[in-house]
Formats: structure tokens, C-alpha cells, sequence
């Protein structure tokens, strides 16, 4: 399916915040209560619109396990945009924000747009973190906060969307280098043929074009 | 490190050992090998298997199956040795020697046309200069012309690259190229989308820290170069291509770390897992990882796509893995024998469908065994029927109706319907059996039985409407909640305020108290529960008008509802018969009720006991028997007590006195009531009270402390034995101590936060993860989630029991002494 830009995402964040969940919600718009452990990078696609234009998403999944760091890290290069995930329930997921901002700043694009996402918020009788607490963190590092349940599908499209629209923003004000793959995006061909996933991104099937680039 | 062991296991390969290869040469020093596997017609497996030894000879061992020959040959430049070789699955064998200056020399040669002992056709001979040592070696024919490609990787990361047609006389064309600054450790061929007129070739090249895709068009000039990834601390081990020669095939590289995926133009997802990837290729949609271990090799079929492992198994050290056609086999070296020539071979060996089907049913796993029987649906067509109809009756357990009729209706014209039906005969599953038969009756199986069926269903369907429908029109509201919530499991208010408004306009009028008395009885209840200010006021209006005399037998339909009573009791003594002693008496009863559900305050019963024209002496023995003691004090230090009667002043006088007297007796007015209403009797008659009055209360004093001595000696028993289950449990993990090392949740694979739950049979759970996984409570004395396993105290011996209850045991001894001093009291 032809596209006029690709957009590269990574989704990080403490282990069992619920990011493979949102890639799923997102892609495949279905949720999984009991999910496999992410045991290294997986990926999903889907094909939005903004300003009229297709834009593809091409989104890695981390794992978010300390010890898959090192492999994971390799993946932030090359990122248009990133979720940094918490878990409202898990003030500890909450704490190690900080330590995932700076790893994200120093692997990746100086321009990559960071959305700070607050998962599970349907679960609010167990919540931990206030969601001003979430604001206040996006304020103070300035990134887009926005708080999101994969189970009910809550502001997951307009996590993804709205990332979009910022990077869609970025390129229209030439902060981008479009040119250079680098930042994690492409400009697309006009029929780029059809092709089969790789591994791992079976699930985003769906109205989702899963095939890779 | 986690990997992706952590899967499911599902064993559907298994590992078969064949008969092994001996050449007839023996101690030869073996240098390179190589190896391939075609499904001949017979459908036996054909195998060459080719070994260089030093003395730069090639042996070529081949079997059919049926009988295997041996032929040997020489290359031209036959004094150095071989040092890379490999062959296609046409049977095109090339080898590659080097001599000390890094000349290399490669040979093709043609085994098809090989016959008897002859020495096989040599298709062309190239001799090159190199600058360094020869690394990696590959050939492959490619795309619907089959154009040979033939690349050679060095060790100072340059490449001789080769993509046309086969000729006398290769070296013409064949180009080298520079293009990484380590050792070129991998390369593969794919055929790339052709846009025009040029054939071109994707050539995966991987150095020791870059992976590169190449496009080589047919004049062996390089188009674009593209570095894919580089990894300066993990080295790339060993690569394989998926579904090799088609245009969208991806680069499998695998790391110590991990195992990635890399398509022409970018990365693709990865997968950790530890070890020294040996060999990785793909069966189907399957991945198979050789690693490297201590003890030999260990072999992982692995699919990625469901995230399952198929095969898991230690072998001794792979020295080459080889497959075509579905075809797996792993040469390790016979270490038995003392002939260095003697190979074993094992054969990847996929179960028969029908085992893995089984397999995966027994998993529940219906999704995956039938995307399995999917791939050769006309084959396994009945299989595949069974499969559904027993997906279906799993989700008809787990009560996905919807989802079981589904799979069941795509059973129609395999299976029999009657194995269904007989399942959704229910008269639960009725809409579920419409849509079944509604489905076979749009299939040409159909019989007129199934239409009557449907029939039978529909009236089945009407006639509940119709039940409702009855209930409704006789207005009885208690069936009709019973009913719906039966039917929808909520009740349907609309129907009871139905009734209440029809029971606002019940006209009185003409009914005697009997007739009113039953109306309340049938319908009261039910209009209660939705609105009682109305049942209320029309009882109250049914009183001002005369209709209802005997007010009592009113109260008695309602007796839940005390305030309800209270108020319309209140009402009719206020207005009608304000001096009745009995109304009075039953009011006040009321009142204490209400007290007692904390519905009312005390100090609402001693302002009513104020406005009371009944015995104060009545009303006492009433606060006693509702344990109504506040009001006795209350009345007594009233500010008001003027109000009570001189008799009722001069009870509490000598009440007071006697407990001065007396004050003992201040304690017994807790206990036995009996007694007390004895002596109060007296108190109240003026009579003089008796030694023997006293009697009760000392006796049940008595009786008493005999009774709490019985039951504290019961309880020190107990206490006793559980000190002493105790201690054989303490003293047992004091012998067998567990360490409890469990880092992560068994459920959720997460590490273990506070609150946890460790068992111990070694399974640990985050609290949460227990409550809302296994629906236990964990406060009780319940298994392991997981393996079930209950916590069983370790039986001991008397003599053990004894031994550890004497030593340590100073509760006893406490509780020991606390019975003493009872026993002497």
C-alpha cells in the first residue's frame, strides 16, 4: 500500500506497564489480559491518515526488562517518535522515568517526540500516580502526556495519532531531515508493493498492513 | 537472561537417529564438509554428503535410501587442501582450496553427471589472487532462471561476488569488492524485485560487527550498498536467509544475545537467546537454532509468529545441519568410534498431523491445531470437523456460546448434526440451537426433521415470551421480579410500578376488614418494596375511615418493616384507643426493636418511656429483655424524674439501696435474666427477699466457672497441639531449610514486589496475581496455584513429639500453671 511518510516508533517503559497491549489495541484493536513476555524487540504497523496524507506507522515493541536493555537499546535509533509508557497502579514504573527519558535521550534523535503515557487507566481504585503527577513530569521534561487503558481502548489511537501529528508537524516545519532515515522517517513510494510480514508481526493483521517499510 | 524458552512447549518434532556414515578412508584429517538433501521420487531422502580431507582429496558419500556409493575426486590443484566447500540442493559441488600467497582456486563440478566410479564433470575452474585468508564460501542458484551466484567472503572483509550464468570460465566476471573492515563471516543470495529489464541479485553480506545488503545487478557491478546494522560488541555468528531465493526473504542473524531479523532495507523484530548460535535455519514458518553449549549442541525449533517452542533437545556437537525440502538432518561426529570418518546423523522428524493435532488439542490449543490442518484443509477435512466441534464444546464450557455455534456451523456436511443438537438441547442454549439449525437448514443437508426442529424451537422461544406475558397479566409481581430475574438477572421495575399504580386506585370501599386484610397479605409485600409511603397512607386512611379494627394482625404482615408498624401503630393508639395497655406495650417493644437496629436512639426510648402510660415495672422487664440497660440508668439520673411516678421513684430508691448494700449484686444484674426477673418481681411486689432468691444467681455464678475452667482446659488442650504441630514444622525446615531464591512471578513473569506469596514448593506470586489468577482466598491454608501442591505438615513420631515439646516450650508451661490455679479453685 502506497504511503506518504513513514513513521518510526519505539514504545518503552518498565516491564508489564502494558505496551505490547497498546501495540495490540492499536493495530489489532483487541486486548489480551494475559500477554506473553516480550523477550526482545516485536513490532506491529497500521496505516493512519493526517492532513489527508497515509501516513504508515512502523512501531517497535521493547521488552521492558532490565536485562533485554542492551538489546533493545539499538532500537532507538532510527525513531521518529516514542511512547514512554507507566503503569498508574505501579508508582515504581512511575519512578524509573526518569532513568528511561535519559536512556531514550542519549540513544536516539535529538527531534524525536516523546509522548509520556499513563496505561492502565481503567484500574483507577488502584491507583498510584495521580494523573496531575503524570502532567507535572510532561510539563517539567516537555513532552505530550496523555493517560490511556489498552483494555477499554482509551486515548490509544490518539496516543499513537497525536505523536503522528506532532512528528507530521515537526517535518512541515523543517525540523526534520526527511532525507536522512536516520530520524526515523521516509518518504514513501507511490505503490510500494505489497509484502509479506516478517516474523513476529503476525498479530497486526486487520485493516493493518502489517508488511515491513 | 530470558528467552524465548520462556514459551509454551508444544513437542511436535522429534529428534530420530539414522544410521550413520562411514567413508572408506580412514583416519583422514577432514577439512571442509558439506552436505545436501533432496526428496527423491520415491519420496526416500537422497543425501550427499561431501568431505575434503587434507591431502586435498574430495570424497562424495551418497545414499538413496536404498543403497548408497561412494566416488572420490581431485581437484586440479590438488596439493593444497580443501578449504571451503558447498554444494546446491541441483547438485552442483563446489570447493574451494588456498594456497600460502592467498591464491584461491574454486572448482565446480556437476554431480548429476557422474556415472559409476567416473570422475564427476568439472564445469568451470577459476583461479584468483586474494590478499587474504577465505572465510566464507556460498553458491545458490536463483529466480525462475536460475542465475548462479557465487560469492566468497575474506577475511579482511572483502568479497569476490559472481551472478550470471555458469561458464568455462568465471573469473572474467567475477568482481571483488571491498566492503567491511572485519571478517566477512556470512553471505546469502536473494532474488530482488525486478524493475527492469537488468536481472539484479540481493546479496546479504554479514561481517563479524555489520550486516549489509548488497544489490548485485548481471554485470557484476554493485547498485547500492546499505548497512543494515552494526554491532561493535556482539559479534554476528551465523546467518540464514527465510524462504532463500524469493524477492521478500529476511536475513535471520544470530548474536550470543539474541536472534535478529533484518529485511533488504531495514531491521525487523528479535528474539533473545543466549548462547553460540551454531547453525539457523527455517522450517516453513519455523525457526531452528543450533547453539553451542558445553555438553554439545543443543537444537530449538522455535515458532515465532504463535510464540511456541516445538523442539528442545541436547545432542552431541552438530558439525553440519542440512536441509531441503522439509528435510533436517544433523551430522555430529561419532565419537565412539575410533574412525575419524564415521559420522552420526539424526533426522529433524515432524509428527504426523493427526500426533501434533493431539498435541495441541491436549493443550487447548484448538487455534493453532486447526490453523495446522488449515494448510491441507481438503486432506484433512473430517479431521478438521472433529477439531471444530471440539473447539466448540471448549467454548461452550467456558460459555462462549456465540463463538462454539460458530465453529460448530462450520461442521455442516462433515460431521453429523446430531452431535451438536444433543449439545445445545438445552433450553439455555435454545437461541444458540436456532442459529445452528437456521445455518444446516441454508446447507443441502437438511432433512424435514431439522425444519421441525427449528419449529420446536421457536415455539420453545414463544412460549417463554408467553410465560412473561401470563405472569404480567395476573399481576403477580412476585413471580413476575422471580422471573425476570431469572430470565434477564435484573429486576424490571416497570412491571412492580405497574402494580402500584393499580394499587393506588384499589377502591376500599365496599371491602370488609377481611377481604382488606388479604389484599395486604398477597400484595402489600411487593408494593412495599417499591414505594411504603403509599401502603402507609392508605393504611392509615383504612383507620380513619373504621375499615381496619383489629390493627395488629395488620402489623403482623409486615415484620420487617418495624418503622412502618411503629408509625401506624402510633397512629391508631394516638387517635383511637390512646389508654390500651397491649397496644402500648406492643409499641414499645417496637420501639426497642427499632433501638436495636440502631434505628432509633435511647434517648428516643426514655423520652416514649416518659409519655408511656404503662407500669414502669412492664417497661423494665421489656428494656431487660432487649437488653435495654442504658434505659433503667437513663431513667434513674434523668433530670426529669420528677415525671415518673412516686411508685416508680420508690422502686429505683430501693433498687439503688440494695445495690449499695450489696454491691455484688451490681454485676449480677448483667447475667441470667431469669434470676433477676425473679428478684426484680420481688423488689416490685414489696416482698422480703429470700436467701434461697439468691440461689440461681449463685449457682449460675457457679456452673459458670466450671463451664469457662471446662472450656479453657479444652482450649490449652488444643493450644497444645498446635504448639506442637508447630514445633515439628519449625524444627523440620530448621532440618531441611528452603531458600527462596524466586525473583519473578510465576503468573506474570514479573520481578516479585511486596506483597508476595512464596510456597513452598518454590512457586512465588505477587498477591494480586493469586487473587485475580487462581480466585482463591489467600488468607486460607490453600496449594500452590500453579502445581497444587498443599502444604502437608511432616508427620513425627510420639517420641519426636515428646521431645520437642518438652524442650523450648514455654507456653506450656505458662498454660500448665493457668490450668493448676483453675483445678484449685
Amino acid at each position: 500500500m502506497s504511503y506518504a511518510y513513514l513513521f518510526k516508533y519505539i514504545i518503552i517503559g518498565d516491564t508489564g506497564v502494558g505496551k505490547s497491549c497498546l501495540l495490540l489495541q492499536f493495530t489489532d484493536k483487541r486486548f489480551q489480559p494475559v500477554h506473553d513476555l516480550t523477550i526482545g524487540v516485536e513490532f506491529g504497523a497500521r496505516m493512519i491518515t493526517i492532513d489527508g496524507k497515509q501516513i504508515k506507522l512502523q512501531i517497535w515493541d521493547t521488552a521492558g526488562q532490565e536485562a533485554f536493555r542492551s538489546i533493545t537499546r539499538s532500537y532507538y535509533r532510527g525513531a521518529a517518535g516514542a511512547l514512554l509508557v507507566y503503569d498508574i497502579t505501579r508508582r515504581e514504573t512511575f519512578n524509573h522515568l526518569t532513568t528511561w527519558l535519559e536512556d531514550a535521550r542519549q540513544h536516539s534523535n535529538s527531534n524525536m517526540v516523546i509522548m509520556l503515557i499513563g496505561n492502565k487507566s481503567d484500574l483507577d481504585s488502584r491507583r498510584e500516580v495521580k494523573k496531575e503527577e503524570g502532567e507535572a513530569f510532561a510539563r517539567e521534561h516537555g513532552l505530550v502526556f496523555m493517560e490511556t487503558s489498552a483494555r477499554t481502548a482509551a486515548n490509544v489511537e490518539e496516543a499513537f495519532i497525536n505523536t503522528a501529528k506532532e512528528i507530521y508537524e515537526k517535518i512541515q516545519e523543517g525540523v526534520f531531515d526527511i532525507n536522512n532515515e536516520a530520524n526515523g522517517i521516509k518518504i514513501g513510494q507511490q505503490a510500494t508493493p505489497t509484502n509479506p510480514a516478517l516474523p513476529g508481526a503476525g498479530g497486526a493483521g486487520g485493516a493493518v498492513n502489517s508488511g515491513c517499510c | 537472561m530470558m528467552s524465548f524458552l520462556e514459551w509454551k512447549n508444544v513437542e511436535i518434532f522429534d529428534l530420530v537417529a539414522l544410521s550413520s556414515i562411514q567413508l572408506n578412508v580412514q583416519n583422514t584429517e577432514i577439512t571442509a564438509q558439506c552436505c545436501n538433501l533432496i526428496k527423491s521420487e520415491n519420496g526416500k531422502p537422497n543425501i550427499k554428503f561431501v568431505l575434503c580431507s587434507k591431502s586435498g582429496m574430495v570424497y562424495v558419500f551418497m545414499e538413496n535410501g536404498v543403497k548408497s556409493r561412494q566416488i572420490s575426486l581431485k581437484c586440479p590443484d590438488g596439493h593444497q587442501p580443501i578449504k571451503l566447500c558447498c554444494i546446491t540442493t541441483t547438485n552442483i559441488l563446489a570447493v574451494l582450496s588456498q594456497n600460502d600467497n592467498y591464491a584461491i582456486c574454486i572448482c565446480i563440478y556437476d554431480l548429476n553427471q557422474t556415472k559409476k566410479e567416473e570422475h564427476p564433470l568439472c564445469l568451470s575452474t577459476i583461479n584468483l589472487l586474494a590478499t587474504s585468508i577465505a572465510t566464507v564460501f556460498e553458491i545458490s542458484f536463483i529466480g525462475i532462471e536460475k542465475l548462479f551466484a557465487l560469492g566468497v567472503g575474506f577475511e579482511k572483509g572483502d568479497i569476490l561476488l559472481y551472478f550470471g550464468s555458469i561458464n568455462r570460465d568465471l573469473s572474467l566476471n567475477m568482481r571483488r569488492h571491498t566492503i567491511a573492515s572485519s571478517p566477512i563471516n556470512g553471505i546469502q543470495f536473494s532474488i530482488c524485485d525486478q524493475q527492469n529489464e537488468m536481472k539484479a541479485c540481493n546479496v546479504f553480506v554479514t561481517s563479524v560487527d555489520v550486516i549489509y545488503c548488497i544489490q548485485l545487478n548481471d554485470k557484476n557491478i554493485i547498485d547500492s550498498k546499505m548497512v543494515l546494522d552494526s554491532n561493535h560488541n556482539m559479534a554476528n555468528q551465523c546467518c540464514t536467509l527465510s524462504q532463500p531465493a524469493v524477492s521478500d526473504s529476511f536475513l535471520v542473524v544470530g548474536r550470543d544475545d539474541a536472534i535478529y531479523c533484518f529485511r533488504r532495507d531495514c531491521r525487523g523484530p528479535c528474539y533473545a537467546f543466549e548462547g553460540h548460535k551454531q547453525f539457523l535455519s527455517w522450517i516453513d514458518n519455523y525457526l531452528l537454532v543450533v547453539v553451542k553449549t558445553n555438553f554439545g549442541s543443543a537444537i530449538t525449533v522455535v515458532d515465532i509468529d504463535n510464540k511456541l517452542i516445538l523442539l528442545h533437545k541436547r545432542i552431541s556437537t552438530v558439525i553440519d545441519c542440512v536441509s531441503s525440502n522439509k528435510l533436517y538432518y544433523f551430522i555430529t561426529k561419532d565419537d565412539n568410534s575410533k574412525n575419524v570418518c564415521k559420522f552420526n546423523v539424526h533426522e529433524l522428524k515432524e509428527y504426523p498431523t493427526n500426533i501434533k493435532v493431539k498435541t495441541l488439542i491436549a493443550k487447548c490449543m484448538h487455534n493453532n491445531a486447526l490453523m495446522m490442518l488449515k494448510k491441507d484443509e481438503s486432506q484433512y477435512q473430517y479431521d478438521n470437523a472433529i477439531l471444530r466441534l471440539k473447539y466448540g464444546n471448549n467454548l461452550l464450557l467456558k460459555g462462549f456460546y456465540a463463538r462454539a455455534v460458530t465453529e460448530y456451523a462450520q461442521t455442516i456436511g462433515i460431521l453429523k448434526p446430531y452431535q451438536i443438537i444433543s449439545k445445545l438441547l438445552s433450553s439455555r442454549h435454545n437461541d444458540n440451537l436456532i442459529q445452528y439449525v437456521k445455518k444446516l437448514l441454508e446447507s443441502k443437508i437438511t432433512t424435514f426433521d431439522h425444519q421441525k426442529l427449528l419449529d420446536i424451537c421457536s415455539d420453545r422461544q414463544r412460549l417463554r415470551s408467553r410465560i412473561g406475558e401470563l405472569w404480567i397479566i395476573r399481576n403477580d409481581t412476585t413471580h413476575i421480579i422471580d422471573f425476570k430475574q431469572i430470565s434477564n438477572r435484573s429486576i424490571n421495575l416497570s412491571d412492580v410500578n405497574h402494580t402500584v399504580n393499580n394499587f393506588q386506585g384499589v377502591d376500599f370501599h365496599n371491602a370488609d376488614e377481611e377481604d382488606i386484610f388479604n389484599f395486604f397479605l398477597e400484595y402489600g409485600r411487593e408494593v412495599l418494596s417499591v414505594d411504603s409511603t403509599i401502603v402507609l397512607n392508605t393504611l392509615k386512611s383504612l383507620v380513619k375511615s373504621h375499615k381496619i379494627k383489629n390493627i395488629l394482625r395488620f402489623l403482623m404482615i409486615f415484620p420487617d418493616y418495624s418503622e412502618l408498624n411503629v408509625n401506624l401503630l402510633s397512629y391508631y393508639i394516638e387517635n383511637y384507643s390512646p389508654g390500651d395497655e397491649k397496644l402500648l406495650y406492643y409499641l414499645f417493644s417496637l420501639h426497642l426493636g427499632l433501638w436495636q437496629e440502631n434505628k432509633i436512639s435511647a434517648e428516643d426510648i426514655t423520652n416514649l418511656v416518659k409519655k408511656m402510660p404503662i407500669r414502669f415495672e412492664k417497661i423494665l422487664t421489656l428494656s431487660k429483655t432487649y437488653l435495654f440497660a442504658i434505659g433503667i440508668e437513663n431513667c434513674k439520673t434523668s433530670e426529669e424524674s420528677e415525671n415518673i411516678s412516686e411508685d416508680d421513684k420508690s422502686f429505683l430508691r430501693c433498687l439503688d439501696q440494695h445495690i449499695k448494700k450489696n454491691p455484688n449484686l451490681a454485676s449480677l444484674l448483667t447475667i441470667g435474666p431469669r434470676s433477676l426477673l425473679t428478684i426484680l418481681q420481688k423488689v416490685c411486689a414489696g416482698s422480703d427477699i429470700k436467701i434461697k432468691d439468691c440461689k440461681p444467681f449463685l449457682s449460675e455464678k457457679f456452673m459458670k466457672n466450671i463451664m469457662d475452667a471446662k472450656c479453657e482446659l479444652g482450649s490449652i488442650g488444643d493450644l497444645n497441639c498446635e504448639i506442637a504441630i508447630h514445633n515439628s514444622l519449625e524444627s523440620h525446615y530448621k532440618l531441611n531449610p528452603i531458600e527462596f531464591r524466586n525473583k519473578y512471578c510465576d503468573v506474570c513473569r514479573q520481578s516479585l514486589h511486596m506483597p508476595s506469596i512464596y510456597y513452598l514448593c518454590q512457586h512465588s506470586f505477587h498477591k494480586d496475581c493469586v487473587r485475580t489468577n487462581y480466585d482463591t482466598k489467600i488468607y486460607d491454608d490453600v496449594g500452590c496455584g500453579l502445581c497444587g501442591t498443599v502444604l502437608e505438615y511432616p508427620k513425627l513420631d510420639d517420641e519426636q513429639l515428646d521431645l520437642i515439646t518438652k524442650s523450648c516450650d514455654i507456653m506450656k508451661g505458662v498454660s500448665s500453671i493457668f490450668a493448676t490455679g483453675i483445678h484449685s479453685l
